[in-house]
Parts: C-alpha cells; structure tokens; sequence
C-alpha cells in the first residue's frame, strides 16, 4: 500500500496541494483526477519523492519515502514514477533504455565485459524484452528511441519502468498525446499491468473519461484539495464533481 | 625501397613518433571529455591526475628493479600499482573537490578544478622535491625496422598498449552495462536517479576510469622520456584539453581523434620545420578548428533551448 498522508506543498505564497491524504492500494489501479492547476503533477512529485513536501510524509514498501535518495525510492521503497513529457536515453536503444533499469543494481565493469554472456545478463535481456514483447516493440527493440513514434516512446518508457520492477508504477497522463484509438490500446495494456503481472498503479489523468473505465478508485483533486474520493461508479454520481468537474448542462 | 628514399624513412619515423605522442594525448583526452559529458565541469586537476601517474610509476620501477625482477614483471606490477592509486586519487578528487558542490553555481566546481591542480602540484613537490627524477636505464632496446627508421620498444608499447585500451574503453562505454549508465547519467542523470541508477557511484566510477586511463599516460611518458616532474601535468593537461575540444569535448572518438592529429602535427612541425613554437602549435590547431567548427570535429552542435 501506498499511503500519502497530510501532504502540504507551498510555493511562496501558493498552496498547491493543501492537506492531501490518501491511500493506493497494492493491486489496484488508482487515479488522481483533476483540471488544470487542480495540483496534480504537484502532489504527484511530492508522491514520487522528486518535491520534498512542505508538511506531510509518503510511506510505500515500509519506507518513508523524504528520507530516501533517488536511486532507493526506485530500489527500496519500489516507487518508479514517468513524466509527462517523454524522457527517454535518445541515442540508446529501446532494449538499451529498458535494460538499464533492468540491470540497476549492477555496476558492472568486469562480469558484464570479460563474459559478454553471464547467465545474470542473457536472463536480464530476457526479461526486458518480455517487456517490449507486451508492448509490441519487439521489431523495434534494437533501434534507438528517437527513431520512434511518440505511441511507441511513450510505451518504450512505461516498459523501462516496469523493468525497475516497482511495487507502484507512478504514471503522469500516460495518455498525454496519444490519438483516441492509441489512448484506448494504452489503457488496455495498463490494465493489464495490475491485473496480469500485479504491478500496482497510480495514475494521474485530467481527462477523466480515459481513466474511468480501468480505475479501481478514483481521487478527485480540485484548486490543492481532495474533493471527492471513490469508486468510478461514486465518482460520476458524485454532486460536487459534477458540479465542479464535468460541469453541469445548465 | 626504403633505402633509396631517405625523405621517406624520414616520413615513416616522424609519423611513428607522432602517432606515439597522440596516443597519450588522447589517452589523457578521454579523460576530460568522459568528466565533461557527465558533470559539464572542465577537470582542469586532470592534468596533475596524470603527472600523479607518472610519479608512482616512476616509484613502482625503481622500487620493483631494485627487488631484480624481470622487466615483464616490473611493467605489470607497474601499470598495476599505477592505475590503482592513481584511480583512487581521482575518486578522492570527485569525493572532496567536486561531490559537494553538486548542485552549486557552475563557476564553483571549475574555480575548485583550478584550486586542486594549483594543490596536487605543490604537494608532489613537497613529497618528491623539486628535482625532475629521472629513470635509471630501463627498456630502451631500439628496432630498427630499415636502415634509419627506428622504433624503440616503448614505442611499440605505446601503440600496442595503448590502441588495445582505447578499443576496450570503447567496448566498455558501448556495450556494457555500467557504459550504458554512464550515457544514461551523461544524458538525464534525474531520469537515471529515478530508475535506481546509483547516480554518484556512475560519476565516480568515470572519475577513477579516467584517472585510470591517465595513469597509463603517465606511466607511458615516463618510460618514454625517462623522466618526470611535478609541473609536467600542467602542459599536457592543457594540450589534452586541447585535443579534446579539437575533437569535440563530450565526444569520446573525438577525445582519440583529437589527441592523434594534436600529436601528429606538433611532431611534423618539429621534424620540418623546428622545435621552436612546438608547444604554440597546439593551440593554434585548436583556435583553427574552433573558427571554422566550433562544436569541434566529432561535437554536435549546441542547441539553445527555449
């Protein structure tokens, strides 16, 4: 479970996120809605460790993540988090970029570079080319990422960070981009995700239509506060994000 | 054939010993450029890395040749003493002059580079005098491949040493997993941070293999000229630096590149013309391909970003 609580983040006079607590549970899909400047990417960052929040602690795998570096949010708390905009390795390949998380933990000079082929390193390659496989990049796999189309870097990211093996994979607007039928097969590949491979996800989307059919609970966000919290189902009856959200027909 | 052409045994010698003198330049090049495309900070303590190389090689044969082992032996155990303490003063280095200013204004780290080179030159004074020290006799069989054209058997270590660690560095960056960290960090080191990449251990790492790469470069020079000192690091490191804007800096190709034809000219210069504005000749390689390809030969261009 990941478990945000009381978080607060300032910004001078703004505050972004005011007072946020919320829970993600392991094996679930979770999605944080909310318009533009609701504090999404905002809460996100704090979730993800990349802001340290003003008040309030995020604990995920028995770790409080403020405390930890970088590279043992990734390790030891198993958050792995994207960004909105793409932030592939250009001139590595899709393997060569999806492997690097793979291979994390080794820094390897010699093993790596006497026996070109350990056991340690053809199970890697296999396992991140499990990867592409279930995004479709297989034919893909030794060309470099700029050589792709924004749909197949945008997979190329999610896929290397599956490969960081994450409790909670973060991802922020994974859809942002994508044309309808891409967004739709993208979706489907996240559902299956959590539900196949049993990786938990956080998602963060403001367009709600996207996110409302694969979401097992949905957290709405509106100017830094929680507005309503809830099953999709609850979330569209829901008064307030009708209102707020969605916009009445009147 | 050769016989009847002296100008061109002349050549062949001067392109061998041009081709020496590049292959420790780019040696040191590499250096710069691999702390260049990580950290943006020109390592101008690199050069003091490489004299330090020198020194302990220097230490290591005397000390070696003194217990009357073979020569074999005392190379091996030279390049191995070498590189490992050279390695960790560049890992000490990155530890102390750079690690803490992560983060701070770039003029901060560059103003330290400075401070360190101006540091490790004055304590190899302290410790080893200010006499240059000189080898005794040691590895200075000569071959003569035809009448006139020489080549010395440091010589053909250089070249035979020296292209196989370049051909193994370039294996290293391209197909390993710690040469894919390294262009990962050298690309988005954030990014890499967020997947678990152990960022600083990837920069230390590249400190220690270019220090590394440096200590052969000094141990190199040693056996080649028989003699080192402490302000030695100064002037190759500038030239080193030069070679591997020429080539441009970031580029590892262009760090080899660079050093070669820096070698090359300074030694057909000398051969033709004259020792005098040897070491000038450098740099104006370097203001030329600067005017004309800013970015160097192997750089790519810089983009403004908006």
């Amino acid at each position: 479970m990941l478990r945000v609580e009381n978080i607060s983040m300032r910004f001078g006079g703004l505050l972004a996120v005011d007072n946020v607590s919320l829970e993600a549970q392991t094996g679930q899909i979770t999605a944080v809605i909310g318009g533009n400047g609701a504090g999404k990417t905002t809460l996100f960052n704090c979730i993800t460790g990349f802001y340290r929040p003003t008040t309030g602690n995020v604990i995920c795998n028995g770790y409080t993540l403020s405390a930890l570096s970088r590279a043992d949010i990734a390790g030891r708390a198993r958050v792995v988090r994207t960004f909105q905009n793409i932030r592939l390795f250009a001139p590595l390949t899709a393997l060569e970029n999806v492997l690097l998380a793979e291979q994390r933990r080794r820094l390897d000079f010699l093993g790596n570079f006497l026996g070109l082929r350990t056991r340690e390193h053809l199970a890697a390659v296999e396992r991140a080319r499990g990867w592409l496989h279930y995004f479709g990049l297989l034919d893909v796999a030794d060309t470099p990422v700029a050589a792709l189309s924004y749909g197949q870097q945008r997979k190329v990211e999610i896929a290397r960070a599956l490969a960081a093996e994450p409790i909670f994979l973060c991802l922020d607007e994974p859809a942002a981009g994508l044309n309808p039928s891409e967004s739709l097969e993208l979706m489907h590949l996240l559902e299956g995700i959590t539900r196949e491979h049993g990786v938990s996800l956080l998602l963060i989307e403001h367009d709600m239509s996207v996110v409302m059919g694969i979401s097992d609970r949905i957290i709405v966000l509106e100017y830094g506060r929680k507005l309503a919290e809830g099953t999709p189902a609850d979330i569209r009856q829901n008064p307030d994000v009708i209102r707020a959200y969605l916009g009445a027909d009147d | 054939m050769f016989e009847h052409a002296p100008a061109l045994v002349y050549f062949s010698q001067q392109l061998l010993n041009g081709l020496t003198l590049g292959a420790i330049y780019g040696l040191i090049a590499l250096g710069y450029s691999m702390v260049f495309s990580i950290l943006g900070l020109i390592n101008f303590a690199h050069g003091e890395i490489f004299m330090i190389g020198g020194y302990i090689a220097f230490l290591a044969v005397t000390l070696f040749l003194g217990f009357g082992l073979s020569p074999a032996l005392v190379l091996l155990l030279t390049f191995t003493a070498a590189i490992i303490i050279t390695s960790g003063v560049g890992f000490t280095l990155e530890r102390i002059c750079y690690r803490p200013l992560r983060g701070a204004a770039k003029l901060a780290p560059f103003i330290t580079a400075i401070g360190a080179s101006i540091f490790l030159q004055n304590a190899v004074q302290l410790w080893q005098g200010s006499q240059p020290k000189a080898l005794a006799q040691f590895l200075t069989t000569q071959y003569e491949l035809f009448p006139g054209l020489v080549i010395s058997a440091t010589q053909l270590l250089i070249l035979g040493a020296g292209g196989l660690l370049l051909v193994l560095f370039t294996l290293l960056i391209n197909k390993t997993s710690f040469g894919r960290q390294q262009r990962a960090v050298q690309q988005d080191a954030l990014m890499a941070g967020l997947l678990g990449i152990h960022v600083n251990r990837v920069i230390s790492a590249t400190f220690m293999l270019g220090a590394a790469l440096a200590a052969v470069a000094g141990t190199f020079v040693l056996l080649y000229y028989g003699v080192v000192d402490f302000t030695m690091g100064y002037l190759a490191g500038m030239k080193a630096f030069a070679a591997a804007v020429l080539g441009g800096i970031g580029s590892l190709p262009g760090a080899i590149v660079g050093g070669l034809i820096l070698g090359l000219t300074e030694t057909f210069w000398a051969g033709y013309i004259g020792a005098d504005y040897k070491h000038a000749l450098g740099f104006f390689v370097l203001i030329l391909v600067l005017l004309l390809r800013p970015q160097g030969l192997f750089g790519k261009p810089e983009v403004e970003k908006v």
